[in-house]
């Protein structure tokens, strides 16, 4: 009889004790993400940060490889009708994704939790608008910008680094070196086969990557990097190649930017986002800085944006869309963006997060942290610098890669590649816009 | 088989200027294939800060184990590497056994459309895997067996490639081994167990091993099947170094690689003496 009372009162405990875990047990919501290594310890701390600071929701992060792959496994998971929750897509997905009609745009949720939006600052803001909305928000944001060798320039001469096309050709020159066997044991620079270079060289002088400016007033129906601007831009990497003041990398970042840290090559061109690779493998070993991307004198322009966005993703019931915008907001808010700034070298999302005294004294003690900011700030608020969408940039972008191989190989000219190119990229525009339309 | 003409009872020893040249050369090439791997375990010997050092040198000038603490740290290697073995094991005995079953049906069993069945499974041969991606994984998500071990073996429980190399290879057995077990009352499963298999063995084993290779290589299917790390394997964990514009850590790359390729070395030795025994078996009985 006690034993049996004593059983009950057990019991009792143990479903009292289940229905506080069930009234409290977080709802799971999925973060995929393509952040590895140091920016993916950071994505997990701040997961964990996250999950730690309040009870309702639990973030469950996953590294889906490269953003490519996590396009991949999420066009499996839409298929198969179990996508996350919120998964972060790079910039070139904006048009597809907001026209895929399976994310919730993320100005709608917003104006329904009354959050204000206008705090994203301004170059992210107007990549990421199209047709005034926000489908996606802005989450890790980078820039191309130049790094030099303080020390290499030094010797040959130099004070600042190269402002102009004709400029950077000149101290290319002279920072180029070669031993008695006529062998070089330093190359002037080093920039490699990179159709996203080329997209910001093209900014930076003003001009468009397709038409319709940029495919921001319209639908873009073809493309215009084979204009003079892309021609200029692809010319000067091109016949510096050729003349042997830069190596030839191909398309390999990591091997472009070991030329650099190495002391090979004196100044290479890299997203704003290898800022703390390029420090860790210089180790010290010289000074280096960073600085805009240069231009053809008498041009004017200004780079645009780039990294990725979340999107937020249709059919999951409406406390597990709350949890996924609340995470949002937690990941874009000031003291994270910091933080995420910090370990990552992306650069802040919001002005209150540049405005921190933190990130001042941050910046105090490693400038070139704070140059991609300085950078995208100053960009002219054109429809140029805001960068080009339409539905097959990531193909786009592969065509002006082949077009400069052929032309670094000498086997075709400059403009023949790019018309070539852009012949390509023509064509697989009309195929998404007939099949959009 | 050459079983008819005898084997020269004294070979002519080969002059020592051949032999020394022969084998420099072999020397060259083996060090030539061979370099990149050890460049990788040179890199992930060092110490961090010495992977970038200019001029590289083959011989790290202090040798530590850092890169494979860090490696086994930041990604739950130990796990991954356990769930990818189970999953290449389980794979290759699958196949082994699908491969054989069929091979054997389709070279020494009558049944109605044997021509046309076969031209369909080579038919599968055909089809690009990147195509299946999607239909198997919507028949994985309607199982219910995305994130399980499962979901990352049935897909590759049988393949056109296996049936056909097998299917090959017993077609050259001669037909007196089978009339002599179907005389003693052999089935033909026992024809299958007894005679062809231990014939087969070379095929068998380059079989394993190209499968055991490329599914342990598998990077993509895990990927998109699996999003706990409970389940992932290790290519994915390795891909975790790799990092696009940000800059990879190629030590606990180099590390992490090394890591990921000692058990395929293994296997590789493991089956290559069956491989040669296979064929010393088939020799001599032939």
């Amino acid at each position: 009889m006690k034993g049996q009372r004593w059983k009950s009162v057990g019991i009792g405990l143990v479903a009292i004790g289940l229905g506080l875990a069930v009234a409290q047990a977080p709802v799971k919501v999925s973060f995929w993400h393509s952040m590895g290594g140091v920016n993916g310890e950071a994505v997990d701390r701040m997961v964990k940060a996250y999950n730690a600071s309040q009870n309702a929701c639990s973030v469950e992060a996953t590294y889906v490889g490269s953003y490519d792959d996590g396009l991949t496994k999420l066009q499996a998971a839409l298929r198969g009708k179990n996508p996350p929750h919120i998964q972060q897509i790079y910039d070139l997905g904006l048009q597809a994704m907001a026209e895929s009609g399976q994310i919730i745009p993320a100005s709608d949720l917003a104006r329904q939790d009354k959050y204000d939006l206008s705090g994203i600052l301004f170059p992210l803001a107007r990549y990421y608008n199209l047709d005034g909305k926000y489908y996606g928000i802005p989450f890790n944001a980078s820039t191309a910008e130049l790094y030099y060798n303080v020390d290499a320039l030094k010797a040959a001469g130099f004070t600042r680094p190269p402002k102009t096309f004709e400029e950077f050709v000149d101290y290319a020159r002279k920072l180029t070196k070669k031993d008695a066997n006529g062998s070089v044991t330093q190359y002037g620079a080093t920039i490699r086969v990179y159709g996203w270079f080329i997209e910001q060289l093209i900014y930076n002088q003003g001009g468009y990557v397709v038409n319709n400016d940029n495919g921001r007033t319209k639908r873009a129906t073809a493309v215009a990097y084979n204009g003079p601007e892309g021609v200029r831009a692809v010319k000067w990497i091109v016949d510096m190649t050729r003349e042997g003041l830069m190596p030839n990398v191909g398309r390999d970042g990591a091997a472009q930017r070991q030329a650099f840290t190495s002391g090979k090559a004196a100044m290479f061109v890299e997203s704003t986002a290898a800022l703390g690779a390029v420090q860790r493998e210089v180790g010290g070993r010289f000074q280096f800085k960073t600085a805009p991307l240069p231009r053809p004198a008498g041009t004017k322009g200004g780079t645009a944006i780039g990294g990725a966005a979340l999107y937020v993703f249709k059919d999951h019931p409406d406390n597990e869309i709350k949890c996924a915008w609340d995470f949002i907001k937690y990941a874009i808010s000031p003291k994270t963006q910091f933080e995420w700034h910090k370990a990552t070298g992306y650069y802040p999302v919001s002005r209150a997060a540049l405005e921190l005294p933190e990130t001042k004294a941050y910046w105090k003690e490693n400038p070139n942290a704070k140059t991609p900011v300085d950078i995208i700030l100053a960009s002219p608020p054109n429809k140029s610098s805001q960068g080009a969408v339409a539905g097959v940039m990531p193909q786009i972008r592969q065509h002006i890669e082949e077009a400069m191989e052929l032309a670094i190989a000498g086997k075709a000219s400059v403009e023949e590649a790019l018309n070539q190119a852009a012949q390509k990229s023509n064509e697989a525009i009309a195929r998404y816009n007939s099949a959009v339309r | 088989m050459n079983a008819s003409q005898p084997l020269p009872q004294t070979r002519k020893r080969r002059p020592w200027g051949e032999w020394i040249l022969s084998y420099a050369g072999l020397t060259l090439l083996a060090v030539l294939v061979l370099m990149p791997v050890l460049v990788l375990l040179s890199a992930s010997l060092k110490p961090p800060g010495d992977v970038f050092e200019y001029p590289p040198r083959l011989i790290p000038r202090e040798f530590s184990l850092e890169n494979y603490q860090g490696a086994l740290e930041k990604a739950p290697l130990t796990r991954y590497l356990f769930n990818t073995l189970l999953v290449a094991l389980g794979v290759t005995l699958g196949q082994l056994l699908t491969s054989a079953l069929a091979a054997f049906g389709f070279a020494r069993l009558n049944f109605p459309a044997k021509r046309a069945l076969f031209l369909g499974v080579l038919g599968t041969y055909m089809v690009p895997w990147e195509l299946t991606l999607i239909p198997n994984y919507l028949t994985i998500s309607n199982l219910g067996l995305l994130d399980s071990y499962w979901g990352l073996v049935l897909p590759f429980l049988a393949g056109a490639f296996g049936i056909f190399l097998l299917r090959q290879n017993f077609l050259q057995i001669p037909e007196e081994y089978f009339d002599a077990a179907k005389m003693d009352g052999a089935t033909p499963l026992q024809q299958l167990r007894f005679v062809a298999m231990p014939l087969a063995r070379p095929a068998l084993a380059s079989l394993a091993l190209l499968t055991f290779l490329n599914t342990w290589n598998q990077y993509l299917w895990p990927l998109i099947v699996t999003s706990a790390p409970t389940w992932r394997t290790a290519q994915i964990g390795l891909r975790f170094f790799l990092v696009d514009q940000e800059g990879s850590n190629y030590g606990f790359v180099a590390a992490g690689a090394i890591l990921v390729l000692a058990p395929t070395l293994i296997a590789f030795i493991v089956l290559e003496r069956a491989f040669v025994r296979g064929i010393s078996v088939g020799g001599v009985k032939g």
